[in-house]
Parts: C-alpha cells; sequence; structure tokens
C-alpha cells in the first residue's frame, strides 16, 4: 500500500475518538483503527447499538459517548474496526491484521490511544473459572445486556470496583459481599489531597452518594481486608478474605475482582518510547510534553494509556494531540493552536482535581506478603510465584533474566497479566522499588497473528531477501 | 581492652572485605559461555571462581539461540573446527545427564537427528555438494562425516506425523545430534556453578582491567574492586572494550539473528530442521535470519515475512498456527565463524572467549576449556582458535 | 450464570459449537454470547490442563482463546457470525482436528 496518511489514531475509545475527529475537521486524512468490531473503547463500549435500557443503567458517564460518535461520524474520518494492530515502527508504519489479511500502512504522524486495563493481582484462586475483573462485568453489560444471575461476591480497590458494586445493586444482583483491600483509614497523603478535590465538589457528592447507596443496600461492606483467596476447584464455589484476624467466607459462583486501573503500555514498549513511573498507583507510562508527543517526534500517546485519569481527560488529550499535529503539519498556525487548545486545557485542569485525592485514597500497597508462593503468577505458562522466587534465589535481579528462565511472561498475553506482579515480586525480595527491576522487552506481534497471514502480507519493496542459512557455515 | 577489639573487629573487617572481592578466577560474563567455563572451573579444582554478569536483556544472547546441538554444516574448509564441532556433539548427551542429574533442572535435551530441507531439484544438489565439501575437511582430521540427503519421500518418512510442502525435494539429514532448550541450559549452568561453590554476582558491571606487577588482576566494578589471579572475559559484545585498553583488538562482529515462537501445538515434530523445529512444550521456533547489522536488536517485518513464509512452505500445516512472540540477538560473528579461544600475548593470566553457537560448544567450555584456562591440558585443536590468528 | 437485559433484542444466528450445531446471540462477541448460552469455560489451558473462562473480557488475558475457524483467537473480540465453527477442545475428542 502506497498510502500515506496524515495521521494514525491506534484505539476507538474516547481519545482516539476525538483526536480523529479534530484531525479530519482539520481536514487531515486520518484513519482510526481499533481491534473492537465497533468504536468506543472500553468506557463507550458499543454506545452506537446501545439499548435505552443500558444508557438508563449506565447514565450520563456513558451517553456522552453518544455525542462523540456523532461528531466522529460527522468528521469524514475513516474508522477501521476489527483491526488488531501488531506492530509499529516510529517512522510512522503500522502493521494490522483484519478479516484475516496483515497489512501496512504508513502515516506521517501516530496517535497511540490504546487505553487502559484492570491491574491484574495474582491471588489464591484467581485463575478459577468465574474469576472477573469488574470492568469485565461493565463490558458484558455493555456488549451483550448482561447481568450476574447468581451469587457474587466483589473484592479488591478502586473507584471502578463501587462504581460496579452500585450498579449491579441498582440492578438488583445478589451481592454477598464487597470486600476491600483499601485501608480502613485514610493517609495523611491522602487527607492533605483532599484540599484539591473540594474544588470540584460535585465529583466528592457524587462518590458520597455511591457510598451511602452501598450502605443503605444492606450488602456487608469490609475494608482492610486480607488474604483474599477464590476457593473451588474447577471454579470459583466460595471466597474466603480475613478483617483483622476474623474469618470471612462467602459462597459465590462469581468473583469480580478490581485493583485499580493501570495503562495498558505494552505499545509503548514495542516502540521503545521513553517511560516514567507513578509510584502511587505502581505503573509505568509514556513520557510526553503537554501535547502528548512522545520521545519519538510524530508519535503521540493519549488516554489512559498515557496516564490514567479518565474519560474526559482521555477526550482532551486526543484533542490536544491533534491540535498539536495539526499544528506540525503546517495546516494551523502556532497562535491558532494555541486559543483552540486553552478551553481545553482549563477543561483538563477542572478534570483533574480530585484525581490526586483518588490516586492517593486509592494507592495500592504491596509487600511480600501479599504474594503466596503456590499462587500462580503466569496464567498462559501456569508459573507459581513460588517458582519465581527460586529463580531470585539463584542470582536472577532482572525480570527479562526471569521471564527466560522460568518462562513467566513467555505465554500468548505476552506479560499483561504477570508482568506488573513479576516486578513488584521482584523487587519485594530484593529490596527494590518495582520501577528498578527492569520492564519486559515487548517485540512484535502485539497481538498473535497466523504464520501464513504474515507469509502472505505485502510490503513495501525492501529488497530484503531470504535468509542464507549457510552463512554462518563453512567459510 | 576496647582498643584491642576494635583492631580486631577492623582487621577482620577487612580481611572478611579481602575474602570476599578476591578470588582464584574470575570470569566477567554470565550467559551459556561464561557459566559453562565458570562451572569447569570449579570441576577442575579451581577453589574460589567468581562469575560476574550484567543481566542485561540486550546482551543476552541466548535469547537468539535456536537450541540446536549440532555438527552438521560445520567446519567445511577447517578441519580443526570440525573436529572441534563434532566432539561437542558427541559429548552432549553425557553432559545434560549430569547437569540434570547435578540441578533437577529438565534441559529437554531430545536427541533425535537433525536436517535441513531443499527447495527444488537444484537446491538439492547444491546440499549434497556441500555435503562432500564437509566430508573432505573431516577425512583431514580423521573424522568421518555421518551426514546423507534423503530424498522427498524419505524425509517424509522420517516426520510421518507433520505434512511436507508440495516443493520440498528432500534434506540433508544427520541421526547424531539434537536440540535443547539454550534458556534452560543457562538456568541450570548457573545453577550447577553456585551449587559448587561458586560465586554468582549478578547486575555488575566491570569498568576496568588492570593486570598488577605481582601477576594478580585488578578489576574496578559498579560494587567495587575485586582481585583474581586468573581472569577470563566471556562478555560477548562487551568484550572489546575490556581488553581495547591492554592493547588488544577483538576479531568480532555482529550478526542479528532472528526467531519467532508460536504457540503451542500437539507434537507433531520431533527431529528438528535448521529452520523449524518444535519444542517438548509443543511451540514451533522458527527461524533463521542472518544479518550483517550493527548492534540493533530490533526484529524486521521483513524478516518475519521470510522466515513465516519460509517456515509455511516446508510445513503447510503452520499456515493456521499464530506467531506469538519474536526474540532477536545479535551473535557474536568471527571472520572465519570459529571460535576465538585465545590467551593475551602479553598478559598469559587473561583469557577471553568470543563465539557463537555457545549451546553447541557448551560440553567442551566445561571439560576441555577449563582445564586449559588452569594450565592443566590443552586438546589439540585450541591453538587453531586464538584471536591472533586474524592478524596477517 | 448471566441473564440477558429484558429489551434487548435477540437476534440469534446458527453456529457450530464443539461440532453440534448452536443458536447464539449474533451482533456480540463470541465470548459474551457463550457466556449467555449458559457456556462458562472457553478452553483447558495447554500449560496447567484445567479449564479456563474468560476473565477480562477485553482483549489482554487471553483466558477466552479458542479454535475459530481453524485459528486460536480471542473469543471477546471475534463477533458472533452465521456459520462460526467454534471449537473449545474441551474433552480433546470431539471436533475438528486440525
Amino acid at each position: 500500500m502506497s498510502k500515506i496518511y496524515d495521521a494514525v489514531v491506534i484505539g476507538a475509545g474516547p481519545a482516539g475518538i476525538s483526536a480523529s475527529a479534530r484531525l479530519a475537521e482539520m481536514g487531515l486524512q486520518v484513519i482510526m483503527l481499533d481491534e473492537q468490531q465497533r468504536l468506543g473503547g472500553q468506557i463507550y463500549r458499543n454506545i452506537q447499538q446501545s439499548s435505552q435500557k443500558t444508557r438508563d443503567d449506565m447514565g450520563d458517564d456513558y451517553t456522552r459517548g453518544l455525542n462523540l460518535a456523532l461528531r466522529f461520524e460527522k468528521s469524514g474520518a475513516a474508522c477501521c474496526s476489527g483491526a488488531s494492530v501488531w506492530d509499529i515502527e516510529p517512522d510512522g508504519y503500522v502493521y494490522f491484521s483484519k478479516d484475516h489479511q496483515s497489512k501496512q500502512i504508513r502515516a506521517n504522524y501516530i496517535v497511540i490511544a490504546t487505553g487502559a486495563m484492570e491491574r491484574p493481582v495474582p491471588f489464591p484462586g484467581w485463575n478459577l473459572p468465574g474469576v472477573m475483573g469488574a470492568g469485565a462485568a461493565n463490558n458484558l453489560a455493555k456488549e451483550a445486556g448482561l447481568t450476574p444471575d447468581c451469587n457474587v461476591v466483589m473484592a479488591g480497590s478502586g473507584p471502578l470496583l463501587l462504581l460496579e458494586a452500585c450498579l449491579l445493586i441498582k440492578k438488583g444482583v445478589k451481592i454477598q459481599a464487597i470486600l476491600e483491600t483499601t485501608p480502613k483509614f485514610l493517609s495523611a497523603d491522602a487527607m492533605l489531597k483532599v484540599f484539591s478535590a473540594l474544588k470540584r465538589i460535585d465529583f466528592l457528592k457524587k462518590g458520597m452518594k455511591m457510598v451511602g447507596d452501598i450502605k443503605k443496600s444492606g450488602v456487608p461492606h469490609y475494608k482492610g481486608i486480607t488474604k483474599l483467596r477464590a476457593l473451588g476447584s474447577d471454579k470459583v464455589e466460595g471466597v474466603e478474605a480475613y478483617n483483622g484476624s476474623q474469618r470471612l467466607y462467602y459462597p459465590a459462583d462469581m468473583l469480580l475482582a478490581h485493583f485499580g486501573v493501570i495503562p495498558n503500555n505494552h505499545i509503548y514498549r514495542l516502540l521503545g518510547c521513553h517511560l516514567d513511573w507513578n509510584h502511587e498507583q505502581r505503573y509505568w507510562y509514556p513520557r510526553t510534553d503537554k501535547w502528548g508527543r512522545t520521545n519519538f517526534d510524530t508519535v503521540f500517546a493519549a488516554g489512559d494509556g498515557a496516564g490514567v485519569k479518565g474519560a474526559l481527560a482521555a477526550e482532551y488529550k486526543g484533542e490536544l494531540a491533534a491540535l498539536e499535529i495539526g499544528h506540525s503539519l503546517g495546516i494551523i498556525p502556532k497562535y491558532e493552536r494555541d486559543l483552540m487548545a486553552k478551553p481545553i486545557e482549563d477543561e483538563l485542569a477542572f478534570d483533574n482535581h480530585p484525581r490526586p485525592f483518588v490516586d492517593a485514597v486509592f494507592a495500592p500497597v504491596f509487600s511480600k506478603d501479599s504474594f503466596d508462593d503456590d499462587t500462580t503468577i503466569c496464567r498462559c505458562e501456569n508459573i507459581r510465584i513460588g517458582d519465581i522466587r527460586k529463580a531470585i534465589g539463584e542470582g536472577v535481579r532482572e525480570v527479562n533474566e526471569l521471564k527466560i528462565v522460568t518462562r513467566c511472561g513467555m505465554g500468548s498475553c505476552q506479560g499483561r497479566m504477570c508482568g506488573p506482579a513479576m516486578a513488584e515480586i521482584t523487587g519485594a525480595e530484593l529490596a527494590l522499588s518495582p520501577n528498578e527491576v527492569g520492564v519486559l522487552k515487548i517485540r512484535p506481534p502485539l497481538k498473535p497473528i497466523p504464520l501464513g497471514e504474515v507469509a502472505e502480507m505485502e510490503l513495501e519493496g525492501t529488497g530484503a531477501g531470504p535468509a542464507d542459512l549457510f552463512k554462518n557455515q563453512s567459510k | 581492652m576496647v582498643e584491642y577489639c576494635r583492631a580486631s573487629l577492623l582487621f577482620s573487617t577487612d580481611y572478611i572485605g579481602f575474602q570476599l572481592s578476591s578470588a582464584d578466577v574470575i570470569v566477567i560474563g554470565g550467559g551459556i559461555t561464561g557459566a559453562a567455563v565458570g562451572l569447569g572451573l570449579l570441576e577442575e579444582g579451581a577453589e574460589k571462581v567468581f562469575i560476574f554478569d550484567e543481566q542485561l536483556p540486550s546482551q543476552r544472547l541466548s535469547r537468539g539461540n535456536f537450541g540446536l546441538t549440532w555438527f552438521m554444516c560445520k567446519g567445511g574448509n577447517n578441519p580443526n573446527y570440525a573436529k572441534w564441532c563434532r566432539m561437542a556433539t558427541q559429548a552432549w548427551p553425557d553432559f545434560a545427564a549430569s547437569l540434570e542429574a547435578e540441578t533437577g533442572y529438565d534441559i529437554e535435551l531430545e536427541w533425535t537427528g537433525g536436517a535441513i530441507h531443499a527447495f527444488g531439484e537444484e537446491q538439492f544438489q547444491n546440499y549434497a555438494d556441500s555435503i562432500e565439501v564437509v566430508r573432505k575437511s573431516c577425512a583431514e582430521a580423521d573424522l568421518d562425516y555421518p551426514v546423507r540427503m534423503l530424498n522427498r519421500q524419505e524425509f517424509a518418512d522420517l516426520i510421518p506425523d507433520i505434512e511436507i510442502g508440495g516443493d520440498v525435494s528432500g534434506a540433508m539429514y544427520t541421526a547424531d545430534q539434537g536440540h535443547v532448550n539454550p534458556l534452560l541450559l543457562l538456568a541450570a549452568l548457573r545453577s550447577a556453578f553456585q551449587k559448587k561453590g561458586g560465586t554468582y554476582h549478578s547486575t555488575l558491571s566491570v569498568s576496568n582491567v588492570t593486570p598488577n606487577n605481582d601477576g594478580s588482576i585488578t578489576l574496578q566494578t559498579s560494587r567495587g574492586s575485586f582481585t583474581c589471579s586468573k581472569l577470563v572475559i566471556a562478555a560477548g559484545h562487551g568484550s572489546s572494550k575490556l581488553i581495547a585498553p591492554l592493547g588488544e583488538k577483538l576479531h568480532i562482529y555482529p550478526q542479528r539473528g532472528q526467531l519467532m515462537v508460536s504457540e503451542r501445538y500437539r507434537r507433531v515434530l520431533k527431529v528438528p530442521v535448521l529452520c523449524t523445529r518444535q519444542t517438548p512444550d509443543g511451540t514451533f521456533l522458527i527461524g533463521l535470519s542472518t544479518e550483517d547489522t550493527a548492534l540493533n536488536s530490533q526484529v524486521t517485518v521483513e524478516a518475519m515475512k521470510n522466515q513465516a513464509s519460509n517456515a509455511v512452505r516446508l510445513f503447510p500445516l503452520l499456515k493456521n498456527i499464530n506467531w506469538v512472540r519474536s526474540w532477536g540477538a545479535i551473535r557474536v560473528m568471527t571472520p572465519d565463524g570459529a571460535p576465538i579461544y585465545s590467551r593475551l600475548k602479553e598478559f598469559e593470566n587473561i583469557t577471553v572467549l568470543a563465539l557463537h553457537s555457545a549451546v553447541s560448544l557448551a560440553p567442551l567450555h566445561v571439560k576441555a576449556i577449563a582445564p586449559w584456562i588452569l594450565g592443566k591440558s590443552e586438546a589439540p585443536q585450541i591453538s587453531h582458535f586464538s584471536n591472533y590468528r586474524f592478524n596477517v | 450464570m448471566f441473564k440477558q437485559e429484558t429489551d434487548q433484542t435477540k437476534e440469534t444466528v446458527k453456529v457450530l459449537l464443539d461440532g453440534e450445531p448452536r443458536e447464539l446471540q449474533s451482533g456480540v462477541s463470541v465470548a459474551a454470547a457463550l457466556l449467555a448460552d449458559g457456556q462458562i469455560i472457553s478452553r483447558i489451558s495447554p500449560s496447567s490442563h484445567k479449564p479456563c473462562a474468560p476473565h477480562c473480557l477485553m482483549g489482554v488475558c487471553f483466558e477466552c482463546q479458542m479454535e475459530i475457524d481453524g485459528v486460536q483467537q480471542q473469543s471477546c473480540i471475534v463477533q458472533v457470525k452465521e456459520g462460526l465453527k467454534i471449537n473449545r477442545r474441551l474433552t480433546g475428542s470431539k471436533g475438528e482436528e486440525k
């Protein structure tokens, strides 16, 4: 394919949609790729095909996506759904698979808006059938109108856990208990940050209503729980935890576990973007300037994938990236860019007031004791936490070395589910911070691709011939 | 009394410090070669051996090793290298067994031979001709060369559980070699080394090598200074910068190798083919590229496409099997492809090792290179692998 | 395990599930449709040999991976279509052999 786009936007969530729309509105040739079949990302999943009931259940935070989608349609940006990006190069080449064919396209600018994921935290039984993310349950409601119809326990920490709990309570789901690992009392750090949050009384009121609704429902709700376990042999049958020394146990067919949201940063690591460490929320994110530009001049990061700040912030960051790309391409002059950016930056600041407080309240705390030797850490390859510790005992100090010795991170998910915990556990064993033990190297493919599809793909002429199998031999 | 106690405490701390930072032999480089040599040194009676390893992912060359324990195709026009490779291959089964017995690591050695497939008649004939070249070389070293060409039917019969592609004309084949898991080999060597009393220092970098007048060597590192009586440098691409200040140039150059790994599939291929083998856990490894690049271990889509294309042409089954990850590493290549085992002319207690195919040659690094380093014995081939052979 | 919202129009199409014909909700992901149909287990793990079920429902965890039209794919991303051939290989004896 010899066509060159002005921009390729990877990800069709709020950041991707708003970036694409703004770019197209400026008259640029833009294509938006997403592996899902419909735009919306996770938060606005299935928004264009959503039922009235789903929109009523989810409220304004979901229906905002309708206007966003409408704007996108009007803008003329191209949407390429069902397109799974599996490689990307800083000079603008993007490789993706759609309808069982792999293609190569090229753009002058790339906006990466691939979003976030639920933080994967291994605890005993977390890989039993019936254990899902709280966000996962939310996805099923939006995707297919599904509601849990069995005994449910919810566990973990984070605003999304409580949001989903409220939603399920409203729908009449039989929630047996909410077991929060969030500490019982606010830390000093969180208390200091409440002042900034006070600038958003509306947000705080919303939060307090949420907590109040949960209380009114009578669902047992604990904080500061420890030793969370999902029990069962072939599927989850019950959930156990400790409230201090008091043992809690609830029979359940479903455990919705959620430990916060972290960037899905695989694609940034594949590219080789410089990363920074968010110590409070314990995740890596790409280093960017205020427009979202990474260390690669023509690659921008927007949305939760660049740092978890929520759906509105994602929208704003998508806009800002688009404005700067427009400016860089010479479509709009600097003063126009700055004029249009100002109200967006103001909205961003307004939106961000409660964030430091929320991040502090739900800051995860991990130590050696958080992880049992017998717990599976690598679900794909069936590797136990004890296997990791054994390798560390034999001198392994870095997560890539751990990966090659134990196979942890070598499976289909490419370390998405075990990478964060590998760093936490290695750091805890070595008395180092998780950002001091390396980051798993990511190479293509970002998603599995059939070998036949790779073999058949058309590439721009590169002159690379087949390998000389005898190059090393018989000299 | 207090002064006396304080003085003896100081003395014992210094003494302990000295004990912790001095060794008989230090090996710089904890990859497969460094770990094998370290193990061999202990087995040969060296008392205190340290291995220094940076654990830098970009320099972990075993990440790009295909895992073949082969002699086939090695040593054409180089009888010493042909002999060396053959000796290594023959030593593999016992080597694997003893390593597994010592450490409990199953390094997945399968002694199932090896093949190189041919497409079309011309390639078939080229391979047949090349067999004779290597056979001649082996004859000069008093070696046989049990390699032959299989026609298409014979090749298909050799691997009955997987279909071969339409234009596969046959394969070069020998039964006397195998394949192994390079990553587990590294883990097992490191484990055996430590079990035998070796000290493994990880995430430690050496910045300076200083030979002293009394024959000892001092190393400046990121964790303080160390001394040793003998030094082995097996640091891959990091070796050059360590010996340059000593006036030595290491004749190596980087050659990138990329390989692809598939998802698991039920076991249908037990004989490793040069560019496609299936591991005991069911994943297919597909290689293999030989690119003259600088120290850039990025993978390229062109290479992936070529490798996938070749693999699917060989085994049509692979068409619908997913590629799930790639590995790449920069081989340490020498001008003639044979290893460098070299004592520095000016500093005979410093030895440098530089080579590709560290997996194939691992048994000899334990059994032959280690005793040579200690001055206990010298296999006749070793003198042909000096770094100085390139100074013409 | 899951029930359907009442106002959602439930169009179904015919697919082959583990060699047997089955009606699944169309216009949604295969993983969602199977969960709606009460089919919780998505695969048997090739490493642990234990049953797995969808976990993240957003394309990250790969627990929902199954053979769809001859290729292992994440069922939370693939859409249900008429005539889809789904093989979960739960027992190893049914379904097409590759």
